[in-house]
């Protein structure tokens, strides 16, 4: 499976290369980060801050609770910092830590699961806005998707490859393929499935 | 014969959309699509649905959220422990494992709980292997009795009486009292602790038989039981073959033992009861029954037992048959019982 161009644009976004003020990549970065460079370490935070914000935020899709979620993760990150070896683990790391912190985060709210309440709230915005109503029933979607599928699904957004999100969720690449389908096909069923509703 | 369901490439279609798919798999999906009006469709809706996650809005980092994130990162920053080191080098040993193992709770919980399973387990093994420390102090080249006690106190020059049944303490005691009890010129001595201790008073009065005799020190006396009276008839059963009514090797050893039972006690009736396989028709299942009580019966009466002591019965196929437990095969019984009656 040869990736194109396309795909190696989304990985350098990804990285968070340059723009860089000191001229040093990640790799160089993270070498001197383990070597117990504090300032490298926190270059890479400011590189990957606002990567991990959105990861966040797709996956629990609420405010509230991203912020201390997000410092959770980097500080978690320091300490397997050791163990990343390459910039390529080192994002899977990120990422895979992000995942991990967020479904620690879900799953003790039990029935309370991000968007369960705002559905119902969003359904109501959906009645007075038609310019909006697309997007709001789609978020209302992405609320009801399952964390199996909504977490390649949001890597994906992010703009990692299959073989990254494969590292990161542990799985096949066929099977990260296998649940990107899912998780779109779910989309669409729930989209119509709301759109019928809304027209009743 | 075989009817073969339409395949429907779907995961290639939303794997074409992140372009990731190779030249092979695309002019596959080509063709597919080019005859498929479903997986048309399904094309155009994941173009759709994933035009719509481009362009879906999502929250962005607000602004000091970075600065805030860097203050926590400092506050909370390890102590390193030289500069130039590995910022976090993988520690090892015991008290390592234990720290990564707290760092997390799912681990955690299983390991107390394995350890204090088998700090359990220790405690028991302990508790269990301390008899076997009392049972070899007990044994009888050492071990004393009451009874005994004062004589071995009258050898035994200022040691405390009692001193040898305390088993709780250091081996001392036991120590103390082997070269009491070992020596061979009063071997019945020795001897008699064991019988002595045992639970029936009149093994009390065998010490003194134990005691007169040359016996050997380890020999432990056993009480002699009187052979058990032959009360009750056993192997009472003969067995049969097919439809026959012949006697073999078997039940004739078998009805010579009920015999010399009989002759043994002259009180006592014996019922020969025939069973027969219920698959006979009744008729047939009386006959047989008959035919092989009587060939017992005069077994019975050629070994010399009187025949007015005997009575033949033969059940039928609603009253008599009786499962052989024994027969996994089904079968029902097909033999004779020998039945005492007093």
């Amino acid at each position: 499976m040869a990736p194109r161009p396309a795909d190696n644009r989304k990985r350098m976004r990804l990285a968070g290369a340059p723009p860089n003020r000191t001229g040093i990549d990640d790799a160089g970065l993270l070498e001197r980060a383990r070597s117990g460079d504090d300032s490298a370490f926190e270059d890479l935070v400011r590189r990957h801050h606002e990567t991990v914000w959105r990861l966040v935020w797709r996956l629990i899709r609420e405010g509230a609770h991203v912020e201390a979620l997000v410092q959770q993760v980097f500080v978690d990150l320091r300490l397997e910092l050791s163990e990343v070896q390459r910039i390529d683990q080192f994002r899977a790391c990120l990422c895979r830590i992000a995942v991990e912190r967020v479904a620690r985060f879900v799953k003790p709210r039990g029935a309370q699961r991000p968007g369960t309440r705002r559905s119902a709230e969003l359904a109501v915005v959906v009645e007075e806005s038609d310019a909006n109503r697309e997007e709001l029933r789609l978020e209302s979607c992405l609320q009801s998707l399952v964390g199996t599928l909504r977490a390649p699904l949001c890597l994906q957004l992010e703009g990692l490859s299959y073989d990254e999100i494969a590292n990161t969720l542990g799985l096949s690449v066929d099977a990260v393929r296998t649940r990107l389908f899912l998780a779109r096909d779910a989309l669409v069923k729930c989209m119509d499935r709301n759109k019928v509703q809304s027209d009743v | 014969m075989f009817r073969t369901t339409p395949v429907h490439p779907v995961t290639l279609i939303s794997a074409r959309v992140d372009g990731v798919i190779t030249p092979g798999e695309s002019r596959f999906l080509d063709t597919h699509l080019h005859s498929c009006a479903s997986c048309q469709q399904t094309e155009a809706e994941l173009n759709a649905i994933c035009r719509m996650l481009k362009t879906h809005p999502v929250e962005s980092a607000p602004l000091g959220a970075v600065d805030r994130l860097i203050g926590r990162l400092r506050e909370s920053r390890p102590a390193r422990p030289a500069a130039g080191a590995s910022a976090r080098p993988r520690e090892h040993g015991i008290l390592a494992t234990l720290r990564r193992l707290g760092r997390s709770p799912m681990l955690a919980v299983p390991a107390v709980l394995i350890l204090v399973v088998v700090g359990v387990l220790f405690a028991m093994q302990l508790r269990s292997a301390a008899p076997v420390v009392d049972a070899v102090r007990e044994s009888p080249l050492t071990a004393t009795t009451p009874g005994l006690e004062s004589q071995a106190n009258a050898e035994r020059s200022g040691a405390p009486v009692g001193e040898s049944n305390e088993h709780t303490g250091s081996s001392e005691p036991l120590l103390q009292s082997a070269p009491i009890a070992a020596p061979a010129p009063e071997p019945a001595r020795v001897a008699t602790p064991r019988v002595v201790a045992r639970p029936p008073a009149p093994l009390m009065h065998d010490a003194g038989i134990v005691a007169s005799s040359n016996a050997a020190p380890e020999r432990v006396i056993e009480p002699q039981a009187p052979p058990p009276a032959p009360t009750e008839l056993t192997a009472s059963s003969i067995r049969f073959r097919g439809n026959s009514k012949r006697l073999n090797q078997e039940a004739r050893q078998t009805i010579a033992a009920a015999a010399e039972w009989m002759l043994v006690h002259d009180e006592v009736q014996l019922v020969i009861e025939a069973r027969t396989d219920p698959r006979r028709s009744a008729e047939k299942t009386l006959e047989l029954g008959r035919k092989r009580t009587l060939a017992v019966a005069r077994y019975l009466e050629e070994q010399g037992v009187d025949p007015s002591r005997l009575r033949q019965v033969a059940y039928d196929n609603a009253t008599g048959p009786v499962l052989d437990d024994d027969d996994d095969r089904g079968v029902t019984n097909d033999r004779v019982d020998l039945v005492p009656e007093r």
